[in-house]
């Protein structure tokens, strides 16, 4: 009884243990959860070249990446926004709190992955996004925000997280 | 010393007996007072029996709210099915057009009847402790 | 450059921490170098008032509106008061998880510092408890850093708080339950340094008896804050909601509850150590365990965006380490630990023991009402969710049979079984007085509810129980516990309160106009909405609307608001609560309707203000217990 008793006190945090770990490494799957979604806010600003951003334009399925001159991690990941760009999804860039002629220049020398990027310099259109710096990542279905990457994409967190809510958008539709 | 025996025997089926009860009583409650969770297509597509308390969740859809005096007819969307709903009370602050809602409450003759309106909360202004969301009956 | 120099002194404790450990382990193998505890202690201590100073830097940097700190910026504003400013910093995650470590740390450093050099167990309870602090201090670096900046421009102003933060009882209620959670790290440590020690002849109960009761103290007044907080703030007039993040706070209490009676039983005759031994381990594990949950996101987690589940995961990973760290080493003791001693049955011990069994009970219910859902959406992927309905139905034979053992084993006695006479006095007019209570309720009230009735029953018992032992107290000079009656008497008080507000207390949902007046009900004659008027305030919009009524022949005034925020043009309900002994009116203004009507929310809660008092009394109680000069 005492041989059992001690066998369980071990074994029971373990099977806890095991069972929470499971979760958050294998179940990753997040379910898409439409009512979750929130509207993208409304913005009147400018792209990079100084054309008004039309509001249309965050139909479909988007990825918006925050990005600017001054952040090195996005160079980090920008060749895998390069990537992405070439399997045709499509990139939405916001410039933020940069200058545009240093964006500007930064996108010649590097390549630019974007559709087109809007040009945020006071961080307006990001402080109601609720962006926390750059490199950050959103995933737009339809006006709507429904994935979120904070820090810089990779081959995992896209695969992890955004690819299963690609998925789920285009089933649904 | 045979007493001694008897003693623990019995403690032994007294703690056996509760605890054969605690843990029918617990996987009873546990299966019978589940609230299970449906998306509007979800709900639709199930057989949902009429007594069934179950808990709808989607987006308020845009232009839906209704207020007929102390009542709010509101549609359910989940931007493949929607469900009507409607509510007798103050709903939660955060209740509004264009944004996540959970209801609890029974799904009658094509109308969903909310006992309770949780409105989600924003996750950027939540803190850990406060995941709570607040109810409306 | 005050930013760095904080986040230095931080990565300097860290250092110092593991210092203690390395230092320890190397000697460990080797012959022990014979200032090795006095070294361990200063560089200990050292590490300790790093972390301190840190944070105290980290306050000034709030206070001084440094918003180039992307956590100050996220969760702070130059146009809030001082007081705002500071509390919040705990308002988020990054930020609560500092405060918990300075808690923790600050318990520490009193607690080792209290022990003799030559307490046998002190090297052991150092090593443990800087193994705690190391881990957290490492969790937060890593993975949470409050530090991080805003490069390379700060933000201008920071992002505008959340208004339903800025409020006092929502301010205090967490550092006040992170005191409780983390004050029991001192037993935690300790008695894993007793296993680890090996010597059984030692006594430590009284080592940590009273930190253990003043951290009971905190994590009761902190979640009765949070309570009272939801009371008035969300607008329902709701104060529990078996939510996830209230039953992992409730866990660790039941389980200090259950600590704190079996480590009496264990200093006063010397049975029950191994419960008390065990029970002392699982509180800071529950405590653990509720961290986890809180800040891994997993309960919301297939609601919500992508979390990274790199915090989730060092949680999981440090918490579950250091439990089952202990609680090996407790099941390897086991053997040696069986004290000799039995527990007569009858013996207050032995009901103390019935007692450890029933909050296991309870907690494991809560667990598994916690975890189910997880559970079932790991099997079939259903979403499900457990709420009130379960823990009801739970927890009402619980607290029958807490207040069936109260009833009965404060009359028990010591080491000796309960004479059948005594046991008879014990119960037979309390039950009687109970039975008759519950009829004059049901005649008066005409309200039925099963479960209701159990906790009223539960509730009647108690009290009836130990109005009896006043008495006697007074006139018989039989002799009372005094804290313990009142600790007892606010639980007794908190079944019936709880169970009399869930079958009394109803909602009436209005629609007038300015101007109008209605007759509500027998008890609300008249509810008159006399004006509405805006109001502009320094940072919202305010829709006050001024409300009369004559209840019960007397006249109220309600003054129920709706406040929208300029920033984030956020709206918040400001609920009007008038409360008196009995009930409180709570009124919650909806919105207009076309017509220009308003329409209201009435609530008629009973016996609120008891619930609060019940909580207070339990907390007198145990600082009465705490205070109780010793009879020798």
């Amino acid at each position: 009884m005492n041989q059992l008793l001690r066998f369980l006190i071990v074994l029971l945090p373990i099977v806890v243990l095991i069972f929470f770990g499971k979760i958050l490494l294998v179940d990753e799957d997040i379910k898409f959860s439409n009512f979750n979604a929130k509207i993208f806010p409304e913005f009147q600003l400018n792209d990079l070249d100084g054309n008004p951003v039309q509001s249309g334009s965050l139909n479909g399925v988007k990825i918006l990446n925050v990005w600017a001159s001054w952040c090195i991690t996005c160079l980090v990941e920008h060749p895998f926004l390069t990537r992405l760009s070439e399997q045709n999804i499509q990139i939405i860039g916001l410039n933020y709190k940069d200058s545009d002629l240093k964006a500007n220049a930064w996108l010649k020398k590097h390549g630019n992955p974007y559709l087109f990027s809007i040009y945020d310099p006071r961080g307006d259109l990001a402080f109601d996004l609720g962006v926390t710096g750059a490199p950050e990542s959103y995933l737009i279905v339809n006006n709507q925000v429904v994935g979120h990457i904070q820090g810089e994409m990779n081959q995992r967190k896209w695969e992890t997280i955004f690819l299963p809510l690609i998925q789920k958008a285009k089933q649904g539709s | 010393m045979l007493q001694v025996r008897k003693n623990r025997l019995w403690k032994l089926l007294t703690i056996l007996f509760l605890s054969a009860g605690g843990i029918s009583l617990i996987l009873f409650s546990l299966n019978s007072k589940l609230d299970l969770f449906y998306t509007p297509s979800e709900m639709l597509q199930a057989d949902i029996k009429p007594g069934y308390r179950i808990k709808l969740g989607g987006m308020v859809k845009n232009g839906s709210i209704t207020r007929d005096g102390t009542t709010i007819r509101f549609q359910v969307t989940d931007f493949i099915k929607e469900v009507s709903v409607t509510f007798d009370g103050v709903p939660p602050d955060l209740f509004k057009e264009d944004s996540g809602v959970v209801i609890l409450g029974y799904f009658l003759d094509g109308m969903f009847e909310a006992e309770e309106i949780f409105a989600k909360h924003d996750e950027n202004y939540m803190p850990p402790e406060l995941s709570i969301d607040p109810p409306a009956i | 450059m005050i930013g760095e120099i904080s986040h230095f002194l931080s990565l300097s404790a860290v250092l110092l921490l593991s210092l203690v450990l390395i230092f320890n382990l190397f000697f460990f193998f080797s012959k022990i170098h014979p200032n090795q505890l006095t070294l361990s202690m200063r560089l200990f201590n050292q590490a300790c008032w790093l972390v301190f100073i840190s944070f105290g830097m980290y306050v000034y940097l709030a206070i001084s509106d440094d918003f180039s700190i992307a956590y100050i910026a996220n969760h702070s504003n130059s146009q809030l008061p001082i007081f705002y400013k500071i509390t919040s910093i705990w308002s988020a995650h990054e930020g609560s998880m500092f405060l918990w470590i300075v808690f923790l740390t600050a318990w520490s450093i009193l607690f080792i510092n209290s022990l003799n050099n030559n307490h046998p167990l002190k090297k052991f309870t150092l090593l443990m408890l800087s193994l705690i602090i190391l881990g957290f201090l490492l969790f937060l670096l890593l993975t949470s850093n409050p530090f991080e900046r805003i490069l390379p421009f700060g933000a201008v102003e920071g992002a505008d708080i959340n208004p339903v933060l800025q409020d006092p009882a929502l301010a205090i209620h967490p550092p006040m339950l992170y005191l409780g959670y983390v004050g029991f790290v001192i037993s935690f440590s300790f008695i894993t340094a007793y296993l680890l020690n090996g010597n059984f002849e030692l006594q430590w109960e009284q080592d940590i008896k009273n930190w253990s009761l003043v951290a009971w103290i905190f994590l009761t007044i902190g979640i009765a804050l949070g309570s009272w907080w939801a009371y008035y703030e969300l607008g329902w007039g709701g104060y529990w909601f078996w939510d996830p993040v209230e039953n992992v706070a409730l866990m660790p209490w039941l389980a200090a509850t259950a600590f704190m009676h079996s480590l009496f039983a264990s200093s006063k005759s010397n049975v029950l150590k191994t419960w008390t031994m065990f029970l002392g381990i699982l509180i800071f594990a529950l405590s653990l365990f509720g961290a986890f949950i809180v800040r891994s996101g997993i309960i919301d987690s297939v609601h919500s965006f992508a979390n990274d589940p790199e915090r989730g995961l060092y949680l999981l990973s440090f918490s579950g380490l250091i439990t089952l760290f202990a609680l090996t080493i407790f099941a390897y003791r086991l053997p040696a630990l069986n004290s000799s001693k039995l527990v007569v049955t009858g013996s207050k011990e032995s009901f103390l023991s019935m007692n450890n069994i029933l909050m296991i009970t309870s907690i494991f219910s809560i667990f598994l009402g916690v975890t189910y859902p997880l559970i079932i959406e790991s099997i079939n992927g259903d979403k499900v969710s457990i709420g009130p309905p379960y823990y009801n139905t739970i927890f009402a034979p619980l607290i029958l049979i807490a207040a069936i053992f109260i009833m009965i084993s404060v009359d028990a006695l010591w080491q000796r079984s309960m004479p059948l006479r005594r046991f008879f006095t014990a119960i037979a007019v309390p039950v009687t007085l109970s039975l008759i209570s519950m009829y004059l309720i049901w005649w008066t009230t005409s309200v039925f509810s099963i479960l209701a009735y159990i906790g009223i029953f539960s509730g009647l018992l108690i009290l009836f129980s130990y109005l009896l032992r006043v008495i006697n107290n007074l006139f018989n000079k039989k002799f009372i516990n005094k804290g313990s009656a009142i600790a007892h008497t606010g639980l007794g008080l908190l079944f019936f309160a709880v169970s009399m507000n869930s079958i009394l207390s109803y909602e009436k949902n209005l629609n007038l106009a300015p101007g109008q007046s209605i007759l509500v009900d027998k008890s609300v004659q008249e509810f008159s909405f006399n004006n509405i008027r805006v109001i502009k305030a320094s940072n919202h919009d305010v829709i006050s609307a001024e409300v009369s009524l004559l209840q019960d022949g007397r006249e109220i005034s309600l003054n129920p608001q709706k406040r929208k925020y300029t920033t984030r043009g956020q709206i918040t309900s400001e609920s009007s609560i008038h409360a008196t002994f009995l009930k409180d009116t709570y009124l919650t203004i909806g919105d207009q309707l076309e017509n220009g009507s308003w329409t209201f929310s009435l609530k008629i809660n009973y016996f609120i203000k008891w619930i609060w008092f019940s909580a207070a009394l339990m907390v007198l109680g145990m600082l009465l217990t705490i205070f109780k000069k010793k009879v020798s």
